[in-house]
C-alpha cells in the first residue's frame, strides 16, 4: 500500500538519524536558543547586539550559542560576527511549516475564520 | 433559572440534517413543517439503528436540535436544521446519517417551556450585560429526560445552548 510505504520510508529515515536529529531538536527546543536564531533571519549580528537583545547575562548567552554552534544552526565569523546557517535556516523553516499546517493549528484558524454571531434577522424567529 | 455558563464543550451529533426555508410548509412550532418531519425521519433512522444507536450514544439527552444560520441567511432566508444525538468517537456511522462535530466553545446553558417563549431575555438583556458574546451562529435545543416530558405535558422543559466566548474588554463585574 502506498500509505505504509511512506510510512515506512518516514520511518527509516528518522530511525538511521535519531541522535543526531534528537541532538538538534534539544538545541532548539528552548526558547532564548529559538530567539536568536529567529533575530539572525534578519541578519547577522555581533555578540554584544545579540546579548542586547537576548537579556540575559553574557555568560547564558555564550552557552546558548556554543550550543547552536555545535549543531550547525549558527556560525561565528573571524570578526565576531553571528549568522545563521544553511541547516538553522531549514530547520526553523520546517518548524514554522509543521507549526502551522499541524491538524491543531489549521482547526483553530477554521474555527476562528468561522467565529461570528447569529444574525438580528435570524434571532427574531427566536425572540419575535 | 439563572442561566449557566458551561465549561468548553466539542458536541458530536449523529443524526439528520434539513437546508433550506424549514417553514415552507407549516409554521412555528407545527409539527408538519420541516423541522417536525427532520425530526420523523431521525426518529424512524434510530430505530431502525437502535441497536448499534443504544451503544454509540453519549449523554443522557433525548436528542438535539441545531439551526445554523449560514452567510447568506440574510438574502436567502434558509438554514441548516440538524437533529440528532450526541455519540461518542466511532469510526464508522450508518451512510443515511450525518456525523457533525461543533466547534469546541462554552455554551450559556438555559431552559424555558415548550412551546412558551422565554429566551428573548436572554439576548436582549443578559448576553449583552454580560461578559460574554455569541461565539457561533448557531443555536442548540435540547431535550433532556429530566426536565422534558413531551409535547404535550404543560410542565415541558426544553434546554437551550448557546455558544459563546468571552468578550474582548473585560467589564467590571465579571459574570
Amino acid at each position: 500500500m502506498i500509505f505504509r510505504d511512506l510510512n515506512e520510508d518516514l520511518i527509516n529515515s528518522l530511525s538511521e538519524s535519531i541522535l543526531i536529529i534528537s541532538k538538534i531538536l534539544k538545541c532548539l527546543g528552548n526558547e532564548k536558543r529559538l530567539n536568536v536564531l529567529i533575530y539572525l533571519l534578519k541578519g547577522p549580528l555581533s555578540y554584544g547586539n545579540i546579548v542586547k537583545k537576548i537579556n540575559l547575562k553574557k555568560t547564558a548567552v555564550s552557552n546558548h550559542l556554543t550550543h547552536l554552534i555545535e549543531e550547525k544552526l549558527i556560525e561565528r565569523d573571524d570578526y565576531g560576527i553571528y549568522k545563521i546557517t544553511g541547516d538553522g535556516l531549514e530547520f526553523l523553516k520546517a518548524i514554522n511549516k509543521a507549526f502551522y499546517e499541524s491538524p491543531t493549528r489549521m482547526k483553530e484558524k477554521f474555527e476562528s475564520m468561522q467565529s461570528r454571531k447569529v444574525s438580528d434577522s435570524f434571532l427574531r424567529r427566536y425572540t419575535g | 433559572m439563572e442561566p449557566i455558563i458551561t465549561d468548553e464543550k466539542e458536541y458530536k451529533l449523529l443524526g439528520c440534517v434539513y437546508y433550506g426555508d424549514p417553514f415552507h410548509s407549516a409554521k412555528g412550532w407545527d409539527p408538519d413543517n420541516e423541522i417536525g418531519n427532520t425530526w420523523k425521519r431521525f426518529y424512524k433512522l434510530f430505530n431502525q439503528y437502535k441497536d448499534f444507536l443504544d451503544k454509540a450514544k453519549a449523554g443522557i439527552e433525548f436528542g438535539f436540535e441545531v439551526h445554523i444560520e449560514p452567510g447568506d441567511y440574510k438574502k436567502k432566508k434558509k438554514f441548516h436544521i440538524f437533529v440528532g444525538i450526541e455519540v461518542k468517537n466511532y469510526d464508522f456511522f450508518p451512510l443515511d446519517m450525518f456525523y457533525k462535530v461543533f466547534p469546541k466553545t462554552k455554551y450559556l446553558f438555559f431552559t424555558t417551556k415548550y412551546l412558551g417563549k422565554g429566551c428573548e431575555s436572554i439576548f436582549s438583556d443578559w448576553l449583552p450585560n454580560s461578559n460574554y458574546e455569541q461565539s457561533y451562529p448557531y443555536i442548540m435545543q435540547s431535550y433532556s429526560p429530566d426536565r422534558w416530558k413531551g409535547e404535550d405535558h404543560p410542565n415541558s422543559l426544553m434546554d437551550w445552548y448557546i455558544p459563546i466566548k468571552r468578550k474582548k474588554e473585560n467589564k467590571k463585574n465579571d459574570i
